[in-house]
């Protein structure tokens, strides 16, 4: 049997369309992520899904079908005005709007895996410049101890604290380009540690892993490993700082 | 008539030149708000079959994909595999935008130097730097999996092609699209050749493959025509059955382009005149 041009050309087409058409018939073709956190592995909550896999791309109403945190105790812990919907607010949104913190601090994501870890009563240790609204800790109030609320009052951000970003501002990703040189943050890159004069054996030392590529951030990459961003982040800065 | 075949070929690269160029574009266009209608805006990572490969291992342990690889790229991937299982890797001839763009650089390369373009590496040094890209296959694969990241996209120079405008191309990945692009010149698809690690995956099927290359010993005349167009430099004029695993099935050799006897060198299954050897 013998094939020829056209027919060879007319077989990778249809197979395509077919393959794709089929697959999305069948709702298995999918471009972005499924938003489905990943889930503890092992210990107490061993099954439940990780705070700490919680996306800039997730919507609140993404954490309430997964996590069961409502979405509307969401919006009212980071004071989302009226005009927003809470069950469409991506996470990543909040790094724009909430302008920069007197204290160098952020509320972003890591402020709602930290806020959803602590409603749950699951653990996780945020970054060390995560910060809480004050509203997220009047609803933390009915969660934890007293003595769990005093701890986070030095996390906590009073909203006339928060310097709303100027008109026309950039948001979060043009953010990261103005982001002071040396400053490491959750989305700071490999590459840019060895712009900024880190050697990649310095920071391997710091690691004590293998570095990952220049394109990734440090955060997801520690992750990954299964390692705490907050602690290497510090010793991180620490190193550039003595440069 | 004789180069209808052909013209079909580059039809259809072109088709998947363009269609993954407005995907990329429309990406870019959908974070600003602005989206090309009937186009879809996956990311590049979303459509691409390899990352469904360097996705197994992540898959078959973990349950999960690699980050930023998705169902469709393991849709995709079986396509493509049973694609290559039936008429060899036509991936990479017929569909990669990638390899295209080599083509249409090589085609300045062959103005310029004539028959010279594609014979600058000695066949000596170049048969063993075939193998290169299984190391390139090897690596990748090692390094996704232990790291959990597309560590390939700082150096792949696809993803540089169809995302240079965003900011997020390694400089390295640039590099290497240039050095492609560059050697694109002198040799028919160089990083298909040496370091393409999806093109190493792909050439495997053509030790399996159903449909394959054929040249019939009876009616062959010889002129190796055959060999001097292909832009793999297999020796098709000395196989009765291509089984070299840089075969890409652009049927350039065959009866339909370049082999200037009729039905002597085709794409076929089943037996096809007297064998003489297979390469």
């Amino acid at each position: 049997m013998k094939v020829r041009s056209p027919l060879l050309a007319a077989v990778i087409v249809a197979t395509f369309v077919s393959g794709i058409g089929l697959s999305m018939a069948f709702n298995l073709w999918r471009t972005e992520s499924s938003r489905v956190p990943a889930r503890y592995s092992s210990g107490e909550f061993a099954g439940e899904y990780n705070p700490a896999d919680i996306r800039g791309s997730y919507t609140f109403g993404d954490i309430e079908d997964t996590f069961g945190v409502p979405a509307e105790v969401l919006g009212r812990a980071f004071a989302l005005g009226p005009e927003k919907s809470p069950a469409s607010y991506q996470v990543k949104e909040l790094e724009e709007s909430y302008g920069g913190l007197p204290d160098g601090g952020e509320i972003g994501t890591d402020s709602v895996r930290l806020f959803t870890a602590l409603y749950l009563g699951r653990p996780y240790t945020g970054e060390e410049t995560t910060r809480l609204p004050v509203p997220a800790l009047d609803i933390l109030r009915e969660k934890l101890a007293p003595a769990d609320i005093d701890s986070l009052r030095g996390i906590t951000v009073e909203l006339r604290d928060i310097v709303p970003p100027a008109p026309g501002e950039a948001g979060s990703e043009n953010r990261v380009i103005s982001a002071a040189a040396g400053e490491v943050k959750g989305n700071t890159t490999f590459g840019e540690l060895l712009e900024w004069g880190l050697t990649r054996e310095e920071i391997e030392g710091v690691l004590g892993i293998p570095m990952g590529p220049r394109t990734v951030t440090v955060r997801d990459y520690v992750k990954e490993q299964g390692l705490e961003f907050s602690v290497y982040r510090t010793s991180l800065q620490e190193l550039l700082n003595t440069q | 008539m004789k180069r209808k075949g052909l013209f079909l070929r580059r039809g259809v690269q072109v088709f998947f030149l363009l269609l993954i160029t407005l995907i990329a574009v429309n990406h870019t266009l959908e974070e600003r708000g602005i989206e090309i209608p009937l186009v879809g805006s996956a990311s590049l990572h979303a459509v691409c079959p390899f990352g469904g490969v360097v996705s197994l291992y992540q898959y078959a342990s973990a349950g999960t994909f690699t980050k930023k690889v998705h169902e469709s790229s393991f849709i995709l991937m079986i396509i493509v595999f049973a694609l290559a299982l039936a008429f060899g890797p036509v991936f990479c001839g017929w569909i990669c935008p990638l390899g295209t763009v080599q083509e249409f650089i090589s085609r300045i390369g062959r103005r310029i130097f004539g028959k010279r373009h594609n014979s600058f590496i000695p066949r000596a040094a170049d048969r063993y730097l075939r193998y290169l890209r299984y190391l390139v296959l090897a690596w990748v694969i090692y390094a996704t999996a232990v790291s959990g990241v597309l560590v390939f996209a700082a150096y792949d120079p696809y993803y540089a092609l169809f995302n240079f405008w965003t900011g997020e191309v390694a400089i390295s990945a640039f590099v290497i699209l240039a050095l492609m692009l560059l050697a694109a010149l002198f040799v028919e698809r160089p990083f298909c050749k040496y370091a393409c690690p999806y093109g190493a995956v792909l050439g495997l099927f053509n030790l399996v493959r159903i449909f394959g290359i054929k040249r019939s010993a009876d009616t062959c005349i010889s002129c190796k025509a055959c060999d001097r167009v292909c832009p793999m430099n297999i020796q098709v004029s000395t196989a009765g059955r291509v089984r070299d695993h840089q075969c890409i099935s652009c049927l350039e050799c065959s009866s339909e382009s370049a082999c200037p006897v009729p039905t002597t060198v085709e794409l076929a299954a089943g037996s096809m005149g007297v064998k003489k050897a297979e390469v």
